[in-house]
């Protein structure tokens, strides 16, 4: 049960986006069609299934203290080590789905240099490594639900967002407030709007 | 300084500013402006992060190689933000805690790499490092905005210090009760787009149509 | 040399990875003795906290050690390093005591809440039974809701609560809904019942933990007022006759 915890928790109360602000830049940038947002999404999601247990791995087994020789503290080195897996996974994933399908390719790829800067891969990666300190994660098999969750909650946000921008276009919105704005306030409603989820347990 | 290189520092300060104008870096900034004192910090942070970028790849840019920019890049980036990280951690226990991952978030703060990009790859070191600072400082000063109002709203304090008095408060016998939801994170979202709305109200130019 | 050659790219990266992986572990030798200091510091400081002690020098005001499950000192267990891991503390059964120099004794408690860990400092009277101040953290409990424990104002409650009712065990109980009993219970956290649950569950498991040593090292309660220790040794004796 403490899985599925793990994995409601992650889409719905710790949402990436209305709890952590996460990937606002690109969650702004392009959630004005549903359809690119859809694809944005699930870009996202994919990546973080990868990268999250990826560097649970390098974590626990290489740079956690103790963990590769005895007496030896690589933790320092978490945040470069953690963008490098990040920046060269999304790389290898570009090149095999442009080799592979291309029709893929230029659906999703001209999101996949976006998504080595978008703060929620790397947000999620760092929060793996403050709940392995913290105990609540344990097992590789917990560290991808938690990042499958993560970028389901996230793509869920962007393609809720989307649908509501594109209603706004037939509103009457303030000139000074178009745009990035009313975004914003959007966000902050549908913030207060999931806050009823948090307290709920499985 | 000469009249360009103010303009440099200054501009990002309201007309370039890189949150409400560029919409940068909005990621890693919101969610410690519960209070001024974690804001305060982490605006230096970004400031010496973006500062530093700024001068180590104006240096570097004309022996870079452009196959490997990018990776580059984030090697120089994520090495300042661990010696940042580091002294935080060294100096400022406290306030390292609070700021928790948001400290490594620096790293992907589009704000850091979009400088480096638009900026430093084409200007002089020391040009550079003034856009560095100023972008910092411009990032700083909305962070600055936005925690004053949770704060003083939220729980009555400013940098930790009380502002509005006991006595006010409904327990004490008063008329006064702090607004919980300021300290929510939907209210900085909400509270950002209020400063995009009046900053724009002023600048007309930055509309959209 | 041409700039996108690949001997080029080989020697940069190899020299940036050099200078960067240089500067980084400097960096960390020469901070890490102080970020260490900073991450004891935290845990003596909850300790103080919970005495009311916040300020005062820890090494000169507590005597930390560490009992087994009999309340019985044992050595070569470093009390504070026990604090990092305290499930497996509790578990092997070795039990770090913090004694402050005015007999008031200071216990770690470990649980679970809603969401993660939840630890705390429980500071009792000289007579093993009063609660003289409470800490308590967690580690990612619901905000504004669970995580009020960690509030000054839902802590301050637990002050003057008694642990023992005559020689039975009680531990303090979080009651939904407010305390009914101002002995043993504080008002539980609106919003947060599975948080206050994973409380009560806590103190009554790790307080439970410490019987045996409680019940060795309490001062018979008539001695509250007694100012010298060696006072208070003649009372008891005079009542046990």
């Amino acid at each position: 049960m403490e899985t599925l915890n793990i994995f409601i928790k992650s889409i719905f109360i710790d949402n990436m986006v209305f709890a952590f602000f996460f990937g606002m830049c690109s969650y702004i940038a392009v959630s004005k069609s549903v359809k690119t947002a859809l694809g944005l999404g699930a870009a996202v999601t994919f990546v973080l299934v990868m990268t999250v247990p990826l560097n649970y791995l390098l974590y626990n087994y290489v740079l956690k203290a103790d963990a590769l020789v005895q007496g030896v503290d690589l933790s320092f080195l978490t945040f470069i080590i953690f963008i490098a897996t990040i920046a060269a996974f999304v790389q290898l994933v570009e090149m095999i789905v442009e080799k592979f399908s291309p029709s893929l390719y230029s659906q999703l790829g001209i999101f996949l240099p976006l998504i080595a800067v978008n703060c929620a891969i790397m947000g999620a990666s760092l929060f793996m490594q403050q709940k392995v300190d913290g105990g609540e994660l344990t097992s590789v098999w917990q560290s991808i639900v938690y990042g499958l969750g993560s970028g389901l909650g996230w793509w869920l946000a962007i393609v809720m967002m989307a649908a509501i921008r594109e209603k706004t276009t037939y509103s009457h919105i303030p000139a000074a407030l178009k745009g990035p704005g009313i975004a914003f306030i959007i966000t902050g409603l549908m913030g207060i709007a999931f806050m009823i989820f948090s307290g709920i347990q499985f | 300084m000469s009249n360009k290189n103010l303009k440099y520092l200054t501009g990002p300060f309201s007309a370039n500013n890189p949150v409400i104008v560029q919409i940068l870096g909005i990621c890693s900034a919101l969610a410690v402006t519960v209070q001024l004192k974690p804001a305060i910090v982490m605006a230096l942070s970004v400031t010496a992060v973006t500062a530093f970028a700024n001068l180590v790849m104006s240096l570097l840019r004309n022996g870079l190689p452009s196959r490997i920019r990018i990776i580059v890049q984030l090697v120089v980036i994520a090495t300042l933000v661990i010696l940042v990280d580091q002294v935080l951690k060294a100096f400022v226990y406290d306030v390292s805690k609070q700021l928790s991952v948001y400290v490594g978030l620096i790293i992907t703060n589009c704000i850091v790499m979009g400088r480096v990009e638009a900026f430093a790859l084409g200007n002089g070191p020391w040009a550079s490092f003034l856009d560095g600072i100023g972008n910092g400082l411009g990032y700083g000063l909305i962070l600055v905005v936005i925690a004053f109002f949770r704060e003083l709203f939220g729980a009555g304090t400013l940098y930790g210090f009380r502002v509005i008095p006991e006595s006010w408060y409904i327990a004490e016998g008063g008329f006064y009760s702090n607004n919980g939801l300021m300290l929510f994170p939907p209210m900085a979202l909400i509270l950002c787009g209020c400063i995009i709305w009046v900053h724009r109200s002023k600048n007309k130019d930055l509309q959209e149509k | 040399m041409n700039k996108n050659s690949n001997l080029y790219i080989v020697i940069y990266s190899t020299v940036m990875v050099v200078v960067v992986a240089t500067l980084l572990a400097v960096a960390a030798l020469a901070l890490k003795s102080r970020q260490d200091a900073n991450i004891l510091n935290e845990k003596k400081e909850a300790i103080l906290a919970s005495l009311s002690l916040t300020g005062q020098n820890y090494d000169e005001v507590i005597d930390a050690f560490v009992v087994n499950e009999k309340g019985e000192k044992i050595e070569g267990q470093d009390p504070i390093q026990l604090l990092f891991d305290l499930p497996t503390a509790f578990a092997e059964h070795t039990l770090p005591v913090f004694q402050a120099q005015d007999g008031r004794i200071v216990v770690p408690v470990s649980g679970v809440g809603l969401w993660g860990p939840m630890w705390g400092y429980v500071a009792l009277e000289k007579d093993m039974n009063t609660i003289s101040g409470i800490v308590l953290d967690h580690a990612g409990e619901t905000p504004g809701l669970g995580a009020e424990v960690a509030t000054p104002k839902h802590q301050a409650m637990y002050k003057g609560k008694t642990i023992f009712e005559g020689e039975e065990f009680v531990s303090v109980t979080l009651r939904k809904g407010g305390a009914k009993d101002p002995k043993h219970e504080v008002d539980a956290i609106s919003g947060g019942t599975k948080t206050s649950d994973g409380v009560t569950a806590m103190l009554k498991t790790s307080l439970g933990a410490y019987l045996p040593l409680l019940k060795v090292s309490a001062v018979a309660p008539c001695c509250e007022a007694c100012a010298e220790a060696t006072e208070c040794e003649t009372n008891k004796v005079e009542n046990n006759e």
